[in-house]
């Protein structure tokens, strides 16, 4: 409940985050933390600040002053592969998997289990279909063949893959950038399944949107930013999916909720 | 057909049809191949006295029908096992005994259409290129619509059996089932184009088939095909070069200055030879640096930093060679370099090269040992129901064993009469450095190879070196790009730089790394065009960028990165180089020459679109 918890269960715990680009002030002075197998729904509107927040973290963006701590330890970020090395995996919406390649390979992408022949080392593309099929199916997403192109599936089925080989490939951060808006019900409602299961398997996940009704299924906790501060931490328990939206939209904390959240009340 | 897994019902008549008719079929290419190789059926006109010497065309037809005899053997060894296998080998089977069958036909009914086999007279086998071609090409169809129709409740049957319900294939017309499995090939445009090019030219002119007209056609080709490589690469990685032209000139001129003078400017002397390419190499890839740098650096387009750089580079031959002439290598030394080869150098190399084979048979042989073990499994459990013996597969494995060492001896063997023929006992060989490196079949090697070339190549034919490094160099890429780490690197730089980038992938290092790469071809290729007809002109590879990337793009790699093959290029290549020869043999105007390859590209990518766009 208490925003400013600071056990040992936390994943991830950003402090005092400022982003300066130039005069402009997206981010001034945020806190944000991650408990370990917890899906977190970052909401706030178009330009609050939350993409930066993420590329803050992605190593995209290198903060203006803040502290990160990763696993109890204080990170320094600078680059994506930085996060990657960390556990972090982000999930974009485009940027997820290479069209016209196979979903073998793109599972693999990046480090790709290899066979030897004396020095020279060829991919053992057997052993890539087989343990991609293998990991999806450990998610819950059956595929035909691992060979088949991404390109001729759906959104959701993308997303799905993506997310499926961040949990094969151990990650402890999951972030999802808007990954259910241009999809189709049943498919969003995949995604989440999917989403759960990641969370299952012990991920933390991070469901970046602005749009209330993706989430609330699955988050735990919601974490609403607004014109580059923090409105406020929200489990789900205590708020209603109306007044997340109101929030969001406004950038306005109600007065009921104020009590659970001093930071928010003295803005 | 549904019986065709059923292991207790007997197989439908036409699986038993297809069965008898693909073991006929292969027996039957036997036997033709056999008897072309015996000179029962004769080709063309025969180039040496001698009757038991065979030509060019009877080679092609000799390797067409073993493979025909060997896949259709293959396919009805599935079909009795009822295994999965059995369906695509005889569709491909059945398929390539149809156009062979036609092409006999063709053969019969228009005398003098085909070339190479038209100066035949004797009319008894005219009779018989009809039998054959009409039996072949009947029943060829007869069995690929069979086994295309069949196809659909092979599939049903699967779907069923993996409990998942997908109509994709199972609702298909045969028509659609052939672009399907054309369009899941990058080169689907370029072998129609190939086929059809071949086709025409073959039935339009007598002199397509010779030896001379194949061997300029590939010998013409073969420098632009392994730049073609090169450009393919990058492509797929989503960038082109069209400094190309360029760099070969200049890396043609470091070469040629290398050889010669060096370079005083700088304190640079003459180089050994074996020094000189290397050194070449590594300019050339020095070059392709810049190229990468420049890009990566400033993030300019590809088109704009090499259209740069192709005005650049070009200076180079320019200003080195004054006056416009032509830099040769005679304008410096009378002779040409000469290399001494020792026989016991040869036949080390070769027993490399054997050991290389053995090793990766070896590593491949545990598999295959697994697959036989099984079938030799299956048969004794249904002789006895019990599991296979340990005799049985120590007896197996030293028969095998035995069989490799015989052929290692054999092989052995063979390279010391190659390697002792021209000296007598341990002496050196002398061969021209140039002709090593690009040398003229038939001409070049006579003294170590003993005239064998000179038996299987007409005078007229140039067949060069150049053509066998391009092949290795196709397969070689073939495999980086298909099977290994970097390939699939290349691909997903080409086809979604943000994802390849969020998986790790460095997406700089790939371009900077593939420009140096299509400079390393291109300082190859300027390796094998200068020691051709040793010299250097200012103008070398001008006009090559445009011509190369025609290639790629006929090969069915898309401008906008992420899919294409090598081999695709290479197809590419050939149509380009089949259309250059071709039209002069067919007595066009050669000035028609860039426009026909113009409208062939346009041709290709629009036919490659279509088909793709028919598999998503």
């Amino acid at each position: 409940m208490n925003s400013m918890q600071n056990n040992g269960d936390n994943l991830l715990e950003m402090r005092d985050i400022h982003k300066y680009f130039g005069s402009v002030r997206a981010l001034r002075g945020i806190d944000f933390h991650v408990d370990r197998q917890e899906i977190v729904g970052l909401l706030g509107d178009n330009g609050a600040g939350k993409s930066t927040l993420i590329k803050v973290l992605t190593g995209f963006h290198t903060p203006t002053s803040g502290e990160i701590v990763f696993e109890g330890e204080s990170v320094y970020i600078d680059s994506p592969h930085r996060a990657r090395e960390l556990g972090i995996e982000t999930v974009y919406q485009d940027l997820a998997l290479v069209p016209l390649m196979s979903i073998a390979r793109n599972f693999w992408l990046g480090q790709e289990p290899t066979r030897s022949f004396g020095p020279i080392k060829l991919m053992d593309q057997e052993q890539m279909a087989r343990e991609s099929a293998a990991a999806l199916e450990d998610v819950g997403i059956h595929i035909r063949d691992a060979n088949e192109v991404v390109g001729s599936m759906s959104g959701g089925e993308r997303q799905s893959i993506a997310i499926g080989r961040a949990v094969y490939f151990g990650k402890k951060l999951l972030i999802l950038d808007e990954p259910t808006s241009a999809l189709s019900v049943g498919e969003t409602r995949k995604v989440l399944e999917y989403t759960y299961a990641a969370k299952e398997r012990g991920m933390s996940v991070i469901f970046i949107t602005h749009n209330i009704s993706q989430v609330h299924a699955v988050a735990d906790r919601f974490t609403i930013i607004s014109r580059g501060r923090k409105l406020g931490d929200f489990t789900k328990a205590d708020v209603s999916e109306e007044e997340v939206a109101t929030m969001v939209m406004s950038g306005v904390v109600p007065e009921r909720l104020r009590l659970f959240d001093p930071e928010a009340a003295d803005d | 057909m549904l019986a065709y897994f059923d292991e207790n019902a007997g197989p439908s008549t036409g699986v038993q049809l297809t069965r008898i008719y693909m073991v006929l079929l292969g027996l039957g290419a036997l036997l033709v191949a056999e008897q072309v190789l015996a000179g029962w059926i004769a080709f063309g006109e025969r180039v040496n006295v001698l009757r038991s010497d065979i030509n060019f065309i009877e080679w092609v037809v000799i390797v067409a029908f073993l493979l025909l005899a060997l896949a259709a053997l293959r396919a009805a060894w599935s079909l009795w096992r009822r295994d999965q296998a059995g369906w695509p080998w005889s569709q491909w089977v059945s398929f390539f005994a149809t156009i062979i069958g036609a092409i006999f036909l063709m053969k019969a009914l228009l005398p003098g259409a085909i070339a190479g086999i038209s100066n035949l007279t004797a009319p008894e086998l005219d009779i018989l290129f009809l039998v054959i071609g009409l039996l072949l090409f009947a029943s060829g169809l007869l069995c690929y619509r069979f086994v295309t129709f069949g196809i659909k409740v092979f599939d049903e049957k699967v779907d069923k059996a993996q409990g998942a319900l997908s109509t994709a294939v199972s609702d298909m017309t045969p028509g659609q089932f052939i672009s399907l499995q054309l369009a899941q090939s990058p080169s689907a445009g370029a072998i129609i184009g190939f086929v059809f090019i071949f086709l025409v030219f073959s039935f339009v002119t007598d002199l397509f088939l010779q030896p001379t007209s194949v061997g300029s056609v590939l010998t013409n080709v073969s420098t632009k095909g392994i730049v073609a490589i090169g450009v393919t690469i990058l492509m797929i990685s989503g960038e082109f070069d069209l400094s190309v032209g360029s760099m070969l000139g200049a890396v043609s001129v470091f070469y040629m200055f290398f050889l010669t003078e060096g370079i005083p400017q700088i304190g640079l002397g003459a180089m050994p030879m074996l020094l000189a390419m290397p050194a070449a190499l590594i300019v050339a890839m020095l070059l392709g640096f810049i190229n990468g740098i420049i890009l990566v650096r400033t993030g300019i387009p590809s088109f704009i930093v090499t259209l740069g750089t192709l005005l650049i580079y070009r200076t180079i031959p320019l200003v080195a060679i004054p006056g416009g002439r032509i830099l040769r290598y005679r304008d410096y030394y009378d002779e040409f370099p000469q290399v001494w080869i020792s026989p016991w150098v040869l036949t080390l190399l070769a027993l490399a090269g054997l050991a290389a084979v053995a090793y990766v048979a070896w590593r491949l042989l545990p598999g295959l040992w697994r697959g036989l073990q099984f079938r030799l499994g299956e048969i004794s459990n249904a002789v006895n129901e019990g599991h296979f013996k340990t005799t049985q597969a120590l007896l197996a494995g030293l028969v095998l064993l035995v069989t490799a060492l015989v052929l290692l001896v054999l092989a052995l063997w063979l390279v010391m009469i190659v390697a002792f023929h021209a000296g007598s006992g341990g002496e050196l060989i002398q061969v021209g450095f140039f002709d090593l490196v690009n040398g003229r079949w038939g001409f070049s090697f006579e003294q170590v190879t003993g005239g064998l070339f000179s038996i299987l190549i007409p005078p007229g034919a140039n067949f060069r070196n150049s053509i066998i490094w391009w092949l290795l160099l196709v397969i070689l890429f073939q495999v980086v790009l298909t099977q290994s780490r970097y390939g699939n690197s290349v691909f997903a730089v080409g086809g979604n730089p943000g994802a390849a980038r969020a998986q790790g992938v460095n997406v700089n290092r790939i371009k900077v790394l593939n420009f140096m790469l299509v400079a390393l071809l291109v300082g190859v290729t300027s390796i094998l065009e200068v020691t051709r007809n040793p010299g250097v002109d200012p103008l070398k590879g001008d006009g090559w960028e445009l011509e190369v990337i025609a290639m790629t793009v006929i090969g069915g790699a898309l401008l906008s990165g992420g899919y294409g093959s090598v081999i695709g290029t290479l197809l590419g290549a050939l149509i380009v180089g089949m259309l250059a020869t071709g039209l002069v043999i067919i007595g066009m105007n050669a000035r028609l020459f860039r426009g026909v390859v113009g409208a062939i590209t346009i041709l290709a990518v629009v036919l490659n679109t279509l088909v793709r766009r028919q598999s998503t």
